[in-house]
C-alpha cells in the first residue's frame, strides 16, 4: 500500500465520519466515537470496496474496530 | 425456549439520495427483492431505513445465540397484508431452528423495529 492508498483511506474515513483529517489517529475506534455507528460502517466499507474495487471479508469487517485497523485490514486487499 | 430480543432506530434522512444511488451499499446491505421493494415506493427512504433497523435488531438478537449474519443475508419481506418477516438466506443449519419475529414502524423522522428470535 503505497502513500497515495493511504490518503484516499484518510479522504474517505473523514469525509464519512465528518472527523477532520488533522484529527484522525489509529485510537478513534467503532463505538467509542460518537460519529461512527454501523450505518456509518457500512457506509465506510461499501466506499472503501468501490473507491479499491475490492470485497471485504465479513471476519475483516467486524474486526475493523478502530481507524489504525480500517488501513491495517484494507491493505490486505491492495 | 431460549429467547433473545433485539431493537434499534435509525433516522430516515441517513438514508438520502448519496447511499440510495450507492450501488456496493445497497448490495451490501439489502437484498436485490429487498431494493426492489423499496424502490418502488415514490419515498424509498423510510421503507430503506426500516429494514436496516430490522436487520440491525435481528444482528443483535442473534448475537445472543453467538451467531452473526450479515446484512445481506437477513432478508426482510412483507406478506400481501403488509407483515413484514424474517428470512435468513444461508444454509448453515444454526439458523434453520430459530423462530424470527419481527414488528416495523416509523414516523417522518426515524424508523425503528424490535425482533425476537427463539428456539
Amino acid at each position: 500500500m503505497d502513500q497515495k492508498d493511504i490518503d484516499t483511506i484518510i479522504n474517505i474515513f473523514s469525509h464519512i465520519m465528518g472527523i477532520p483529517k488533522n484529527e484522525l489517529n489509529d485510537s478513534i475506534a467503532y463505538n467509542s466515537h460518537p460519529a461512527w455507528d454501523s450505518l456509518k460502517h457500512l457506509q465506510l466499507i461499501s466506499e472503501l470496496e468501490t473507491e479499491f474495487d475490492i470485497e471485504f471479508d465479513m471476519d475483516d469487517i467486524i474486526a475493523m474496530e478502530n481507524f489504525g485497523l480500517i488501513r491495517e485490514l484494507t491493505a490486505k486487499y491492495l | 425456549m431460549d429467547v433473545k430480543i433485539g431493537v434499534d432506530n435509525v433516522a430516515i434522512s441517513r438514508f438520502g439520495a448519496n447511499l440510495l444511488f450507492h450501488s456496493t451499499f445497497l448490495n451490501r446491505c439489502f437484498t436485490s427483492k429487498e431494493q426492489e421493494y423499496c424502490l418502488s415506493k415514490t419515498d424509498p427512504s423510510p421503507h430503506f431505513a426500516a429494514r436496516f433497523a430490522a436487520k440491525e435488531a435481528v444482528i443483535k438478537a442473534l448475537s445472543g445465540f453467538d451467531l452473526i449474519l450479515e446484512h445481506n443475508k437477513i432478508e426482510i419481506t412483507n406478506d400481501a397484508r403488509g407483515r413484514p418477516s424474517v428470512h435468513y438466506l444461508t444454509d448453515e443449519p444454526s439458523y434453520s431452528h430459530l423462530h424470527t419475529d419481527v414488528s416495523l414502524s416509523h414516523s417522518e423522522t426515524s424508523a425503528i423495529a424490535v425482533v425476537v428470535v427463539y428456539r
